[in-house]
């Protein structure tokens, strides 16, 4: 089957192409060369006027895994009122489900997503939910950093070598794309009851500091030659005065790969009446003056939402805000989590700064390489807002506008309306695709050069920003025409990514011995493999 | 059915399998060559021995409709017929895995039926406490490793999972070395903890387990008492004082009851204002056999928990109007489809037609119209299902060729010929 479509303003920053009128062939599942010698297409899509880039990607989403499942149950009146769209596909009327979550990425034009927080105790249903996602990619990162195991080994004066070995093994044993560590140590320092946890604090029992455990996570990644680099929830999230704990965390990274989660969650100063102001401008400031962090936002925007995090003593500590007042924490083997309904209100002063500095951040960063665009979903907004961050981003004045509808002190004590950068759309392209496939080391997507997946976004392009980006035209899955008009036409199954680094195969008999010392279950069972995931799981895995 | 040694080279160790018979999910255990005589090492429980037997013994090969043998593909055209024909069919039982649940999932929706498990009572209890205060929880492995302090409120938990007080809360050793746990036992006068649990009995009548959280919940405060606080109250109260990591633990009988919420309610009440100062955390038990799966399934199917209807394509969770007792008590449901292929439960006796998916030893008080025998997870073939607290999903491996189909293959099908235009 040989596609083309012709007529659209193509833009892939991979290839440096910016808006060019071109045509772009699909052979089968794949971009391919215009075909010499005359072969006509199959299927000839003329798209005039419109835009073309590759699928997007979300780097930083919470779509799947017991935390996510057990939100959807705690917040039932998140679901309601919600009308089957597509009578022919499953589940359709079932909204925030695996099956929505698919759609409604799909619609925006979105065709690979990584749920960041893969407890590995919880893999495995992490992984048979990724599998009911339709149409999209998925991976996931494995949660390490507040695992007796490793906090074992570092207590202990491990070689890297065999912090580097558990935490392979940990990659085969959850099929996962990458390591994520949430509040270093924090989640464990909870168990003993501590409720504040710095970088420079220690997990009791083990003498171990969060900055130690950090740095061992990502000399580990770095070593293994895992393509993403460590995936960082710092300490102290949401609490102001925190930014000195994300420059803390940038110092420490050395010069070397790190990747910082919703930062907006860390821009917090502690100035002024309210005690509580910005800090975009020196965090951006750090993240410009450092090439080798790379930040995704978390932006707020405002509405009702649930929070989601493995950041067991943070939703504690955020547990007297919730909104419903109803919030749900749990503890488990090497980790835990919270869940803390929340609403954004434009006219509460802290809320509508935190929208500030998110967007401060996003204008103020100066590589858009190195910001990606997330809201953290759903923990700052859910993914289907993102349409109104596009526009935010994308159109000052409409900016200047929402900005006049917020808390008054917000807006004066924000820089936001001094700052006059609008993202192009080849920026957009580079923050949600380009960059995202190279960050997360999937060089076969996030452009349109040959050989690369099929995956292919058309948008017309309209003056409304948000309106554009929330329904994409034509959006191609593998070769397959996916959505048309922003309606979903078929669910086909993704796959999902994962990496597999070799590693010393001699780290199985001390984690044998700790499996049967403290678990309950057998290591054997604990982890993946091949069949589990393509038999029972459904999952239809890509190592790379 | 011939059976296969499954023994690994790795220092004589068994090959892993998962014990599916209660939601402990034990994988230690290991299924002989020879599955008739002495299936098991000797720590296995009745449970598994029971259950081991059950899906390795006499067992029905065939559809029967009509307690007539009948070929696949007739059983599941009448099926389609069945279900065409319903207006609300209740797909039930769900004592079953992953495949069960997502079966099940995919014929509600493409029958417009509603979705329960048959033992959802106690889930569905402790679900209206999280859709209104919300919960403190502690998974079995945590509490293993550090829970200082277990209050048994009942002892139906022992007998839900049998090898809960071996495997679990004399287990040894514990992260930090940490000392084994003082245990309190929250029971009628009399109770008595399972054999080799050393237990300290409150002796509560069940009618006045509310005010025994309550007192404590008012001793703790530090308020002033309007009165002396019943001895009960005050040695919990000490307890908890005196403990780091509290964990209480409710079984299937203590959650499963009408109006349990509200104890569950008081009790997370207890657990959260606890933490203000110091923690503790509760450790459901209840979910029997099946229910975790089905509910995690449900949910991110659905958006909601079990007792989910999926007419029209639109959920629709009600967790009284669409229990399965009172859809098939007052007469609202008009079809059951029984998918049980874990354990041999015979469907309740209803006055309604039942097609019953399931365990091939099923015996019926009552013959249902369709009996339709399927592989059993975990003996016949692999599966996947939730630890008891939700946590881990664990992998059922196949032990025994039994000949039988697969559920994912039986209702693949079926929901083939449900989709087609003509069956």
């Amino acid at each position: 089957m040989l596609t083309r479509l012709s007529g659209a303003r193509v833009y892939d920053p991979a290839h440096g192409v910016d808006g060019e009128i071109r045509d772009v062939w699909i052979r089968d599942g794949r971009i391919c060369e215009a075909p010499a010698g005359g072969e006509t297409a199959d299927r000839h899509y003329r798209l005039d006027g419109m835009v073309l880039m590759a699928g997007a990607i979300d780097i930083h989403t919470h779509v799947a895994g017991g935390n996510v499942n057990n939100a959807r149950v705690l917040m039932p009146e998140q679901h309601y009122a919600q009308q089957a769209r597509y009578a022919a596909l499953p589940f359709s009327g079932a909204k925030w489900s695996a099956f929505d979550t698919g759609y409604r990425y799909a619609e925006m034009g979105f065709t690979t997503v990584v749920e960041p927080a893969v407890l590995p105790i919880n893999a495995g249903q992490v992984h048979a939910e990724l599998a009911d996602i339709p149409i999209l990619d998925t991976a996931g990162l494995a949660i390490l950093g507040n695992d007796d195991f490793l906090l074992g080994l570092l207590r202990d004066g491990a070689e890297q070598q065999t912090v580097n070995d558990y935490v392979a093994w940990t990659l085969h044993a959850t099929r996962c794309l990458g390591i994520k560590v949430i509040n270093a140590g924090g989640a464990a320092a909870f168990k003993f009851n501590q409720r504040q946890f710095g970088l420079d604090d220690e997990v009791p029992m083990y003498g171990v500091s969060s900055r130690r455990i950090l740095q061992a996570l990502q000399r580990a990644v770095i070593e293994l030659g895992i393509a993403h680099p460590l995936h960082v929830h710092c300490n102290n999230l949401g609490v102001a005065g925190n930014v000195s704990t994300a420059l803390a965390t940038i110092a420490a990274a050395e010069g070397l790969p790190m990747h910082l989660a919703h930062v907006q969650f860390y821009g917090y100063g502690d100035e002024g009446e309210r005690g509580f102001s910005s800090g975009a401008a020196a965090l951006a400031d750090a993240i410009n003056r450092n090439p080798n962090v790379t930040v995704d936002v978390g932006q707020v925007l405002f509405g009702q939402t649930v929070t989601i995090s493995g950041d067991v003593l943070r939703q504690f500590d955020a547990r007297g805000i919730a909104n419903p007042k109803k919030w749900a924490l749990w503890e488990a083997e090497d980790g835990g989590g919270g869940i803390v309904p929340f609403r954004y209100r434009e006219r509460n002063f802290v809320n509508a700064l935190q929208w500030a500095i998110g967007l401060e951040i996003f204008l103020l960063v100066d590589d858009p390489w190195r910001v990606f665009f997330t809201t953290d979903h759903p923990n700052g907004a859910p993914f289907t807002a993102y349409p109104e961050l596009f526009r935010l981003l994308m159109d000052r004045d409409y900016r200047a506008e929402r900005l006049t509808r917020i808390h008054p002190a917000a807006a004066d004590l924000s820089v936001l309306r001094h700052l006059t950068r609008e993202y192009g759309l080849y920026e957009i392209a580079v923050m949600t695709r380009a960059a995202p496939a190279r960050l997360l080391g999937l060089p076969d997507r996030g452009h349109l050069g040959p050989g690369a997946i099929a995956d292919v976004a058309v948008y017309a392009d309209l003056d409304d920003r948000a309106a554009m980006f929330r329904r994409a035209r034509l959006v191609f899955k593998n070769g397959q025409p996916v959505v048309e008009d922003g309606q979903v036409l078929v669910a086909p199954a993704g796959r999902t990514h994962a990496v597999a680094p070799a590693y010393d195969p001699a780290i199985a008999r001390p984690l044998q011995d700790w499996f049967d010392r403290y678990h309950l279950l057998r290591p054997e069972n604990f982890a993946l493999n091949d069949d589990r995931m393509a038999g029972e799981l459904g999952v239809d895995l890509v190592l790379h | 059915m011939p059976a296969t040694a499954h023994t690994s080279p790795d220092r004589g160790r068994p090959e892993p399998w998962v014990c599916p018979f209660c939601p402990l999910l034990c994988d230690d255990l290991s299924p002989g060559p020879d599955s008739a005589a002495m299936p098991f090492d000797a720590q296995a429980c009745a449970r598994a021995t029971q259950g081991w037997a059950a899906a390795t013994g006499p067992a029905s090969a065939t559809p029967r409709l009509h307690g007539r043998d009948i070929d696949r593909s007739d059983a599941l055209a009448h099926t389609a017929e069945r279900l065409r024909a319903a207006a609300l069919p209740l797909i039930g039982g769900l004592y079953g895995d992953l495949a069960d649940s997502r079966a099940a999932l995919r014929l509600a929706q493409a029958s417009g039926g509603v979705l329960d498990h048959a033992a959802s009572d106690g889930l569905l209890n402790l679900v209206s406490v999280l859709q209104t205060d919300g919960l403190m929880t502690v998974s079995l492995g945590e509490a293993r490793n550090r829970a200082d302090l277990w209050i048994f409120l009942g002892t139906d938990a022992f007998a839900a999972l049998p090898r809960l007080a071996d495997l679990v809360l004399t287990a040894t050793p514990r992260q930090h070395d940490a000392a084994a746990p003082r245990v309190l036992l929250v029971a009628p006068p009399g109770a008595t903890p399972p054999p080799g649990v050393t237990a300290e009995a409150v002796g509560v009548a069940d009618a006045e387990l509310p005010d025994l959280l309550g007192w404590t919940r008012l001793l703790a405060s530090g308020r002033p008492c309007p009165g002396t606080a019943p001895a009960a109250a005050t040695q919990l109260h000490r307890a908890l004082e005196a403990a780091r990591f509290p964990v209480f633990v409710t079984g299937p009988q203590r959650a499963a009851p009408a109006h349990a919420d509200l104890l569950l309610q008081a009790l997370a009440a207890l657990i959260r204002e606890r933490n203000d100062r110091g923690r503790a955390a509760l450790l459901p038990l209840g979910a029997g056999p099946g229910v975790m799966t089905a509910h995690q399934a449900c949910a991110w199917h659905s958006g909601f928990s079990l007792r989910t209807a999926l007419v029209q394509g639109i959920p629709e969770h009600d967790a009284h109007r669409y229990a399965s007792a009172t859809l098939v008590g007052a007469g609202e449901a008009d079809l059951l489809v029984w998918i049980n292929p874990l354990q041999p439960t015979p469907p309740p006796a209803v006055d309604l037609p039942v097609l019953a998916f399931g365990h091939p030893a099923t015996e019926f008080a009552h013959p249902p119209e369709l009996f339709f025998p399927l592989a059993v997870p975990g003996v016949h073939r692999a599966g996947q299902l939730h630890r008891v607290d939700g946590m881990a999903l664990l992998p059922l491996r196949a032990r025994v060729d039994s000949g039988l189909p697969s559920t994912t293959e039986v209702f693949t099908e079926l929901l083939s010929r449900l989709e087609s235009p003509a069956c």
